[in-house]
Order: C-alpha cells, then sequence, then structure tokens
C-alpha cells in the first residue's frame, strides 16, 4: 500500500514537472510580453501581427479571459496589461475601481490623445475630463438590409431620411405580404435588446441622468415613449422576434450570435448593427451585392440619431510593462492599424483622416461607397449615453437589462418598466450619498450647494 | 503484560494524533475556518475593492439592506412597521419550533396541528377571495395537509402540552400578518426586492428534491435484485434475439422515415441486450452515466435540447399534440419566465435520478435482512405493505443521510446552471442565492454585502439540516 | 413460475426503457458531434449528412470549415491539466482523509468525537461563503493562477474523512489491539493493517474525487486567467462565447472528454458501490 502511494507521488510530481516546463511563452530574452484582454475576434491575431511587425521586440498574447473577473484580477494583481473596454459603462466602472491608468499626459505626448480621434466620440473615452482609454474602433448603428429580401416582397429599399413609420411599414410588409420565392422572412434581427432599446433612447432624445447625475432621467417621457416602442415593435407590430423566437435562432450556421446568423443566413431583412457586420459577411458569399445600408429611422421630427461608441483600450494601473502597453496605444492611432480595420470592415478606424468619405472605407465586400457614407455620417451624428458619478453604470445597464427582459416577457409594462428603473437608480444614488463623504464632497463639487441630508426633497 | 498494553491503548500522547490530523486540518485551518471568519468578519464591514471607500465597520447596515424594508409611501408609521417585523420574526420561530416539536414528539402536537390546520384554512379563504399571487394558495394548501398529517399522527395523545405552543404563536403570527398586510405594502417596500425573488428561486427548485429521491429509490429497487436470465446458453440466445430485433426495428423505422424514433427503438433494445448478457451491472452503469458526466459540457447540451424550435424535446411535444389534436405549443423553456425553473429542474432530475443516492439505496436494500421479508410474506403481507413496514425503516437512515446532503446542496446550488446555460434567467428567474452572492461579489464588487447574502443562506441550510438531524435521531430512537 | 417470469419481463421492459430515455442525450450528444454546422441543432437525431470534420478541428489539427480559421483550441493540453490536476486532488485527499480518519476511528482520544461532529458540521457552509475570503488567501499566498492553487485547496474534504472513518469504523479493533501488542507504532498500524482492510473505501473515494474534479467548473474559473492552465469544462466554455455557440464542435469536444470517464466507471464500477457499501451511511 506504502508503495502504491508512493508510485501515485511520483507520477503526480512527474507530472508535475511536465506541466510546469511545458507552459506557454517562455520568455526570450530581449522580447517582453504584454496581454492584451479582448474578445475572441480571429481579426486579431491579423492586428497583433501588424504591431509585431513595428515593433519586434514586444510580444502582445491574446487573453480573451472572462471579462467579469477582470476587475478582481486587476485588483489583485493579476490582470492583463492592455484591456479593452467595450462601451463607456465599462470605462467608468473600471476608473471606479482603480485599475486603469490616467492617460492623459502621456496619451497627448505620444498621439493618442483625443484629438487624434473622432469629436463626436471624445466624451466616451474620458472621465471628469482625464482620458483612460483609445479607441481599437468606432462606430455606430444603421440599418443593413438585403436588397434581395425586399425585392422579393416588392418593398421599396428604405430611403435616406426614412421615418420610424416607414420602417415600420416596411416590416410589417415583410411580415405580411407573401413573397415572390414563396420564403418567409423575418423583419428584424434582433441579436442585442439593450443596444436597440439604446437606440431608440437616443433617437427619442433621452438621456439616463439629468441634475448633474444625481437624479435618474429614465422616467422622463422620452425614456417611456423609447420602451413603449421596443414594446409595441415586439408585441403588437410583431417587427422585432421576442427574445423566445429570438433564441430559437440559436447559431446555426457561422459565428455570431443568433440574429446575426438569421441575417447572414437570409431569414431576416433587416438587421441594425455597424460596419463591424463586414467581419463575417464574406463567410456568406451569397451576400455578395445584396447589402444596403440605411440610417436608423428618424423618430418624430428629430433627426436620425444614435449611439455612437467605441471598443477602446486602456492600460492596467498595475501592468509591469507600462512602456510597451504604451507603445500598443499609439500603434491604434497608427495608419498600419487603421487600414487593417478598413480593409476587414470592423466599424470605423480610430484616426478619422482614414475615414473621411464613404469611397475610403470601400472593402472587398461591398465596394459601394454610400453604403459605407451612413457608417460615417451615423458616427458623426451620434451621441454619447451620459453617466452619473454617483452610481455604477453597469450596475445600471444590468438593471436596464432586466427591466428590457421583463417588458419582452411582458411582465411589465413599459411604463411601469422605466419608472421603477429610476426609483431604483434614485434610492441606490441617495443611499451612496448617505454613506460616502468623498461622494458627498463629488456632489458639492458638481452642484455647487453643500451636501445635505434631505437633498433630494 | 496485556493490561499494560490496554492502557497504553487508552490516553494516547498527543504527538501521535496530531501527526495523523495535521495535514487534514491544515488545510482546514486555511481554506475553511480562516475563510468562514473571515467572511463572516467581512458580514458587518463595506469591503468592496473600489479604492475611494475606505473599509469601516458598518454594523447591521449590510444585513438591514438585504433583508429590511425602508418607508416609501405617506402614512407609513412606525408602529405598523415594528409590529409587522415582530410578526414576520414570531412566524419563522414558530415555524422552526413547531416543526422541531413534530420531530421531537412533544406533548400536546396533534392539538397544535388543529390551531396550524384552521390558520391554513383561513389562509387559503383570504387568498381565494383577494385573488393572492398562487404561491400563497400553495402555503395555505401546505398548512392545511400539515395540521392535518400532524392532527391524525397516531400514537399521540390528544393533550395539551407545550408541543401546541408554537403551532399556537404561528397562527396568531399568520393571523397578524394577514391583518396588517395590506397597510404594511402600500407604505412599505422591502430594501432588496432580488433576495426575495432568488430565495423564491431557490426554495423552489428545491421542490424536485422529493421526485429525485424517490427517482433514486425506484431505480434502486428495480435493479436491488439480480435478474434472472439463466445459464449462459439462455443469455446468448436472448442477447442475439435482442440485438437482431434491434437491428430490425432500426432499419424499419428508417426506412418509414422516423429517423428519430428508430433510434429510440434500436437503442432500446440494445440495452435489453446489454441487460440479458451482463445483467444489472449495465443498466447500473447506464443509470450513472448522467451523473459522473454532468458539468458544462452536459449543461451546454441540454441548452442545445431546450431549444424551442429545433431541439429533441420541443420538437417531440408539439409533434405529440399535433397528433392527439391539441394546439398546445411547447413554451420557449430556458426562455420563458415560468418555464425555465421547471426546465432546469427536469435537467437536475435527469443527472441525480440514477447517480450517488441511487447507489446508497443498493447498498442499503442489499442490507435488508431477507428473514425479515420472509416473515413477512408469511404472515401474509403484500408487496406494498412489506415495503412499507418492513422496507423502508430500514432504508430510514440512508434516506436521512440522502435527505441532509440533498437539502444541503440543493439550497447552495443553481450556480453552474445559471452561469452556464441562463445567465441567470428571463428577468432573474433562475438567479439562485448562491449565483446571487457571485454576481455581487465578482461583478458589483461588494463584498460585505456578498458575504451577508452567504451568511443568511448559511442560517437557512444550518436550520434545515438541525431539524433534518433531530428527525434522524428520533428514527434512531424509534428502531 | 409463470407469474415470476412475466415479473421479469416487466421488470426488464421497463429497466430497458428507462435506460434508453436516460442514455438519450448522449446519444444526442454522439450523433451532433458529426453533424455539419448547419444541421448543428436540428432536432433529428441522426444527421443528414454525417461528417468527421469537427474531431480534427477541435483539436485543432484542422480549420473550421465554415469561417475557414482554426479554432485555436488547446485540447490536450486541457486534457493534460484536467488529468493532472485530477491526479494531484485525488491522491493528497485520499492520504490526508485515511489518515484524519484514522485518528478519528482508531485512536482514542478526549473530545474525539466533539472535534468530529464540528469537523463534520463545516460540510454544511455553503460555497459561497468561503468563495470570496478564499480567493483573497490565495492571492495573499500568490496561489492565483497557478496549479497548485487549484490542487491544494480543494484537497481537503470532510467527506472524504467522514467516508473513511465509517468504513474504518467496522474493522474488528481486535486487529489493530494485537498488532500494538506487538509493539507496532500508529503509523505502521495504518499502513500495514488498516489501510489494505479500506481499501474497498479507499478505491471509492478516489474514484468519486478524480470523476468529481474532473467536473470543477467554479474554483478554476475564478482562479485561472492563463489559457495553458485552463481545465476541460472552462476550455469548453470558450466555445460558447458570445462569437457563436458552435453545438457540434462543443458535442464533440465533449464526447472525447467524456468517454475516458465512462470505461474509468464501468472498470471500477463495482468497488465504488462495494465501497459505499461497507463506508456506508450508518449515520
Amino acid at each position: 500500500m506504502k508503495y502504491l502511494f508512493g508510485g501515485v507521488l511520483a507520477l503526480f510530481l512527474i507530472l508535475y514537472s511536465v506541466a510546469l516546463l511545458t507552459r506557454d511563452h517562455k520568455e526570450q530574452p530581449g522580447i517582453t510580453s504584454i496581454r492584451w484582454c479582448t474578445d475572441a475576434n480571429p481579426a486579431r491575431t491579423v492586428q497583433i501581427a501588424a504591431f509585431t511587425r513595428l515593433n519586434p521586440t514586444i510580444e502582445v498574447v491574446l487573453d480573451p479571459g472572462a471579462r467579469q473577473k477582470l476587475i478582481v484580477q486587476c485588483a489583485t494583481g493579476t490582470g492583463p496589461d492592455v484591456i479593452d473596454m467595450f462601451n463607456r459603462e465599462e470605462m467608468v466602472d473600471y476608473v471606479a475601481s482603480g485599475i486603469v491608468l490616467d492617460l492623459t499626459e502621456i496619451a497627448r505626448a505620444k498621439g493618442f490623445a483625443t484629438e487624434n480621434t473622432y469629436p463626436a466620440v471624445r466624451e466616451a473615452l474620458t472621465v471628469e475630463g482625464r482620458q483612460y482609454r483609445f479607441p481599437c474602433n468606432v462606430g455606430a448603428y444603421g440599418v443593413i438590409y438585403n436588397r434581395a429580401i425586399f425585392d422579393d416582397h416588392g418593398v421599396p429599399y428604405p430611403d435616406e431620411n426614412w421615418t420610424y413609420e416607414q420602417f415600420v411599414a416596411a416590416g410589417r410588409r415583410i411580415l405580411d405580404t407573401p413573397s415572390k420565392s414563396g420564403e418567409k422572412h423575418i423583419p428584424v434581427a434582433n441579436w442585442n435588446s439593450r443596444l436597440f432599446f439604446l437606440d431608440l433612447l437616443v433617437g427619442n432624445g433621452g438621456q439616463f441622468f439629468q441634475d448633474h447625475g444625481t437624479r435618474s432621467a429614465l422616467d422622463s417621457p422620452e425614456a417611456i415613449e423609447a420602451m413603449r416602442m421596443y414594446h409595441a415593435l415586439m408585441h403588437e407590430e410583431h417587427v422585432l422576434t421576442t427574445p423566445a423566437e429570438a433564441s430559437a435562432m440559436g447559431s446555426q450556421g457561422g459565428w455570431g450570435a443568433g440574429g446575426i446568423n438569421w441575417f447572414s443566413a437570409e431569414r431576416a431583412a433587416m438587421i441594425f448593427i455597424g460596419r463591424w457586420y463586414l467581419c463575417q459577411a464574406p463567410g456568406y458569399p451569397a451576400l455578395k451585392g445584396k447589402l444596403g445600408a440605411a440610417r436608423l429611422p428618424r423618430i418624430g421630427n428629430r433627426a436620425s440619431t444614435g449611439l455612437c461608441g467605441a471598443r477602446a483600450a486602456g492600460i492596467n494601473i498595475k501592468s509591469r510593462h507600462r512602456a510597451e502597453a504604451v507603445k500598443f496605444l499609439q500603434y491604434l492611432a497608427t495608419s498600419e492599424y487603421g487600414e487593417l480595420i478598413v480593409r476587414d470592415g470592423d466599424s470605423l478606424p480610430p484616426n478619422p483622416a482614414l475615414a473621411q468619405t464613404g469611397n475610403a472605407l470601400t472593402n472587398a465586400f461591398v465596394g459601394d461607397p454610400a453604403f459605407h457614407q451612413i457608417f460615417i455620417d451615423a458616427v458623426n451624428a451620434g451621441r454619447v449615453l451620459d453617466s452619473s458619478p454617483f452610481i455604477s453604470p453597469t450596475q445600471v445597464m444590468r438593471w436596464l437589462d432586466e427591466r428590457i427582459g421583463l417588458v419582452e416577457n411582458q411582465r411589465l409594462t413599459p411604463e411601469a418598466a422605466m419608472r421603477s428603473l429610476a426609483k431604483e437608480v434614485n434610492e441606490t444614488i441617495r443611499g451612496s450619498l448617505e454613506r460616502r463623504p468623498d461622494l458627498q464632497r463629488k456632489y458639492q463639487k458638481v452642484t455647487g450647494n453643500a451636501y445635505r441630508s434631505d437633498w433630494w426633497k | 503484560m496485556a493490561e499494560t498494553a490496554v492502557r497504553k491503548g487508552k490516553r494516547l500522547p498527543p504527538k501521535a494524533v496530531f501527526g495523523f490530523l495535521l495535514p487534514n486540518f491544515l488545510g482546514f485551518f486555511c481554506f475553511t475556518l480562516f475563510p468562514v471568519i473571515f467572511s463572516f468578519a467581512m458580514v458587518f464591514t463595506n469591503w468592496t475593492l473600489r479604492p475611494a471607500v475606505k473599509m469601516e465597520f458598518v454594523g447591521l447596515r449590510n444585513l438591514n439592506d438585504l433583508l429590511g424594508v425602508r418607508s416609501v409611501g405617506p402614512g407609513s408609521h412606525a408602529g405598523v412597521c415594528s409590529v409587522y417585523a415582530i410578526c414576520a420574526v414570531l412566524l419563522l420561530v414558530a415555524l422552526i419550533g413547531t416543526l422541531w416539536a413534530h420531530v421531537a414528539r412533544w406533548r400536546g402536537v396533534r392539538v397544535g396541528s388543529v390551531a396550524l390546520g384552521a390558520a391554513g384554512v383561513v389562509l387559503l379563504a383570504v387568498a381565494v377571495v383577494t385573488g393572492a399571487h398562487h404561491s400563497v394558495w400553495l402555503a395555505g394548501a401546505l398548512l392545511i395537509l400539515g395540521g392535518l398529517a400532524g392532527a391524525l399522527r397516531e400514537g399521540e395523545p390528544w393533550r395539551w402540552g407545550w408541543g401546541a405552543v408554537p403551532a399556537l404563536l404561528f397562527s396568531v403570527a399568520l393571523v397578524g400578518l394577514m391583518a396588517l398586510n395590506a397597510s404594511m405594502w402600500a407604505s412599505h417596500e422591502p430594501r432588496d426586492p432580488r433576495f426575495w425573488q432568488y430565495l423564491f428561486n431557490t426554495v423552489y427548485m428545491m421542490l424536485a428534491m422529493p421526485l429525485s429521491i424517490a427517482a433514486s429509490l425506484g431505480l434502486a429497487i428495480l435493479l436491488s435484485d439480480e435478474l434472472p436470465t439463466g445459464p449462459i446458453r439462455t443469455r446468448l440466445i436472448g442477447s442475439l434475439l435482442c440485438l437482431a430485433a434491434g437491428v430490425g426495428t432500426f432499419l424499419f423505422l428508417l426506412s418509414s422515415g422516423h429517423g428519430n424514433l428508430a433510434l429510440m427503438g434500436g437503442l432500446l433494445w440494445i440495452i435489453a441486450m446489454l441487460g440479458f448478457a451482463f445483467g444489472v451491472v449495465s443498466y447500473r452503469t447506464v443509470f450513472y452515466l448522467p451523473h459522473f458526466t454532468s458539468g458544462v459540457a452536459m449543461m451546454i447540451l441540454w441548452k442545445a435540447l431546450y431549444n424551442p424550435k429545433t431541439g429533441p424535446i420541443s420538437t417531440a411535444l408539439n409533434g405529440l399534440c399535433d397528433a392527439m389534436g391539441w394546439s398546445w405549443r411547447s413554451p420557449a423553456w430556458l426562455m420563458d419566465f415560468t418555464w425555465a425553473k421547471p426546465a432546469l429542474m427536469f435537467m437536475g432530475l435527469w443527472t441525480a435520478a440514477g447517480g450517488m443516492n441511487m447507489l446508497l439505496y443498493l447498498s442499503a436494500l442489499s442490507n435488508v435482512p431477507k428473514d425479515l421479508l420472509e416473515a413477512a410474506e408469511v404472515d401474509g403481507a403484500g408487496r406494498w405493505s412489506r415495503f412499507r413496514h418492513v422496507t423502508w425503516p430500514q432504508l430510514a437512515p440512508t434516506t436521512f443521510f440522502i435527505v441532509i446532503m440533498a437539502v444541503v446542496g440543493g439550497l447552495q446550488g443553481g450556480f453552474e446552471q445559471a452561469r452556464v446555460m441562463t445567465g441567470g434567467g428571463p428577468a432573474g428567474a433562475t438567479t439562485t442565492l448562491s449565483f446571487y452572492v457571485y454576481t455581487k461579489g465578482f461583478e458589483d464588487l461588494e463584498l460585505g454585502y456578498a458575504a451577508a447574502i452567504s451568511w443568511v443562506l448559511f442560517c437557512i441550510v444550518f436550520t434545515a439540516t438541525a431539524i433534518n438531524w433531530r428527525f434522524g435521531k428520533t428514527l434512531e430512537v424509534d428502531s | 413460475m409463470k407469474r415470476a417470469r412475466r415479473g421479469f419481463l416487466m421488470r426488464f421492459a421497463l429497466l430497458s426503457v428507462l435506460g434508453m430515455l436516460i442514455s438519450m442525450p448522449f446519444f444526442w450528444m454522439l450523433s451532433s458531434s458529426f453533424k455539419p454546422r448547419v444541421e448543428a441543432e436540428n432536432a433529428d437525431i441522426l444527421p443528414e449528412q454525417p461528417t468527421v470534420q469537427n474531431y480534427p478541428v477541435v483539436l485543432d489539427l484542422k480549420p473550421d470549415p465554415s469561417t475557414r480559421r482554426f479554432l485555436g483550441m488547446r485540447y490536450g493540453r486541457w486534457y493534460f491539466n484536467t488529468f493532472f490536476v485530477a491526479v494531484g486532488i485525488t491522491f493528497l485527499q485520499v492520504l490526508t482523509s485515511s489518515m484524519a480518519a484514522y485518528a478519528f476511528s482508531r485512536m482514542r482520544w478526549r473530545g474525539r468525537d466533539t472535534v468530529f461532529i464540528l469537523y463534520l458540521s463545516t460540510m454544511m457552509i455553503p460555497g459561497v461563503v468561503t468563495m470570496i475570503p478564499n480567493f483573497q488567501v490565495m492571492v495573499w499566498l500568490g496561489f492565483v493562477n497557478t496549479y497548485h492553487g487549484l490542487i491544494i485547496p480543494a484537497a481537503f474534504s470532510a467527506f472524504g474523512t467522514f467516508l473513511l472513518r465509517q468504513f474504518m469504523l467496522s474493522v474488528p479493533p481486535a486487529l489493530d489491539e494485537a498488532a500494538q501488542i506487538d509493539g507496532a507504532s500508529h503509523w505502521q498500524i495504518f499502513w500495514e493493517v488498516i489501510m489494505p482492510l479500506a481499501r474497498p473505501g479507499l478505491i471509492a473515494l478516489a474514484i468519486l474525487t478524480f470523476l468529481g474534479s474532473y467536473q470543477s467548473f467554479f474554483w478554476p474559473l475564478v482562479m485561472l486567467n492563463s489559457q495553458d492552465l485552463f481545465s476541460m469544462p472552462l476550455g469548453l466554455l470558450t466555445l460558447d462565447s458570445s462569437y457563436g455557440r458552435q453545438t457540434e464542435m462543443i458535442m464533440a469536444a465533449a464526447a472525447m472528454a467524456t468517454a475516458p470517464l465512462i470505461v474509468i466507471f464501468v472498470i471500477f464500477q463495482k468497488f465504488v458501490v462495494k465501497g459505499l457499501q461497507l463506508g456506508g451511511v450508518k449515520g
């Protein structure tokens, strides 16, 4: 028996040494290795390869790991060096957790300051005037539609200034009118409820906060109207698929979330998405020549507008390879990187000089400059969502997701959902202000009034 | 010389004991005891990982945020709130007391049960009249059933005694709660409504536990005796026949276009063949398969199985409805607010039915003294009667152990399903308390609050286990 | 006689039907692993165009036909990691649990039973209670994102001690009294007398621990960042990302991961049952 245990121990120790010896990238002399935490998009390998050509002494390791753990990892010193933040909420959260580096001076010195990218998106890169990230790509949504399906149902293409009502009418016709080929199509592939709703919110002129961020604006008439429209599109007009139908789309054929696949498989006529759809489109050669783009439908007598944002990279404050990480961010502002983005169709490059007109963005899959111009216009007309220093934006987003889910499942009316969301946000802000002296000081700085315990009455 | 040896054996030098215990206890201290104490301390702080917030002692604030209420509308009296709180606490204490009194056989439990049943009738009546949520109806029905069960309990005297007191307190508290309910919730709201929803989810998902245990017992009974298939020659012939039948069924159904049914039919015969050839061993293996291959892969598989358009479960159900002419359509399972939890519970049942519980029951069944059963049969007892009076009591210790493990595991569970399959479910329908602790701790970074939630969960688990344990002790006394 | 045969047939039929129903999902998994992408989530169990391409793609030997890129799955590495971590955990757990069980069952000392009850009651503590402090302890010890961080915390189990103690209690005390008279020390008694007798229990515990650590998902999820340290469950999850759930690939990966477990179980099944039997649940 003793020998059995001894044998197993020996086996284990042998395996252990093998495991340790065969671990990844033993650091080669002269080469520093940095970790870039981003998503598992295959295009990253190409982008990394270009960077390595320009900086041969730096190796970039892709780390698509669990993004939920990112803050915990960074706080405990085990985080990556370069961190992709996919939206403004993540950035604000990371700044509040103290894990990202303030880039303002470095960026100005090295050429990736906010001035080096689009004006519309600058606010999304800063918190209280200090810059924390630089875009890997910039985007805003438009409507990509399948011309062949529109022709099949005899629906005219969307025009420049189409309105919300025209959009609904087009959707209804695709749903109701039998097609010439006999196939059925769904009007809109809803692949991300939250983003769709946020576009409706911005399109209605709504915002998240008011009164310098001390009060929620999600129970304003505009916000309620946005949720009401979302509900109507899904349950009254049936232009949007319900979650049950959306989940049934699964992930047949190709990669990408369900709704995107259905559009790619030509079962849906329209999709609200950014130019980055072109990354996946080449996997579906049948779509070549059929894609058209239009702006987001106008709501009321407002101009067409939607959310504009950036997937942007920042630096871990505890990174041991800060200089190399800075080099990486510098690379993002170069035209080598920008051209890769343009060529692969991964939204708009961070450098506006490369995307002045639609002509500059034509790529192998879609040669029509008007298609790409739509997205340039969308970015320029886009708006960044506001946030409040008194509450975590990701928490608000999570609560918003819950309310959207409840409205989709028809367990709450749109109005009740938005009111309860606003109430929850307000209660949380009040509670935080009551308990945290640092927030009370911020309150004073931001509103100019001293903090009183009954400030909200 | 023998005496000194024995005496030496009685009082050991502590060194030897330490030596044997040390490795285990070292790990225990580092990774269990210390974190537990640490976690308990965290409950009373406001620890988050945000640098702007200094960690400080906040007393019961986390618990208040979790379990408390805040006043909302006008007309909120401190009086209503505190009386309601007293009634709620009394209800909880009295409920635990009632259960304890029953398992500990205090005098007067039967009288108390009448009070319990009466309270249940009142609750049900009020719920029906005012159209309350169906879980309230369920609570009322359960109370009535509990009252009946307690009142009809044989062997207890119909006397007044201490045992009636908890039940009476329970009824009083319940009446108080019902009376104050409307005014309380008109002017107050819970501080963390999500906690109550997730608590409800966690308890709801425990409802599958009795089914799962019963299924394990059933399977164990089916497998307890060896299959009398006879000598090798019979077995060989039987297996070949099954194989032939299997191939035949498969090809026949395949050619008539029913791919799924073909596979099912063929599989049935193959399993029969294995059973013929190897006896119960093969069935045992097959039944145990889900248990030890559970995990991320299985969950992803079940996510695909539950696909409402293309998954086999929905397709089969819809096909059945079509064949019977019903218009019911299969729901969206994991994306449907009402059906997400039952879907997960069914998956849990499939995983656990033939699992460890079945093996435990198998060993226990093989220990049931055969002569007792024979004696009972000679006395003319039927199959069911034999089971109920001979087998079931012998299984009591095993059932006791299984129930304790199931309760402990079930209350802490649901994390992996939520993380891998539903992300917490459509609008929080499949979030259990353990997943809530994870999101609060690792995503919202409110570590003190997360610790508070986990300790509340611990208290629930502890109470349930204590009651179970006492129940088991009673059984031991009986037998 | 006839009734007995009818009873036998009914039992046989019932068992076979149940067996089929319970094993259906596995066949669904197997058959899905042979389906091409377009049929990946079809309800029909049998693929219309069966393909074996999924297996080489999962093993990163061929690019994924629909995206024309390699999946980048480090299947072999993850398999190795899972296996070797499982060996480590099993070894440590069996060793420490048996030693502690010996102390609790064969040695008499003051307060033995009280300590045991307290020790057992820690099994009741929900994992979530210790989740975050444990992670913090790991950070302080520098164990995050390492192999030993995975193995060491999981190597101590009250359940193992409990199981083996029950087992050792059933060994007649006369045996070690005789050995003591012969002058053997406890360590020798432990190895020479008790452990060989406890072999079924040890095997049962070893098998259960080994299989259990194969599935463990939560602790590796919290602890590991580097891809080359991942265990199989974490690795499978990378296929389930927002970049598309490639069901047929996951099924192929899962089928390959599950097959050895089934083999192990079939071989060692008898021991597991016997181990649970004598070790039993005598409370």
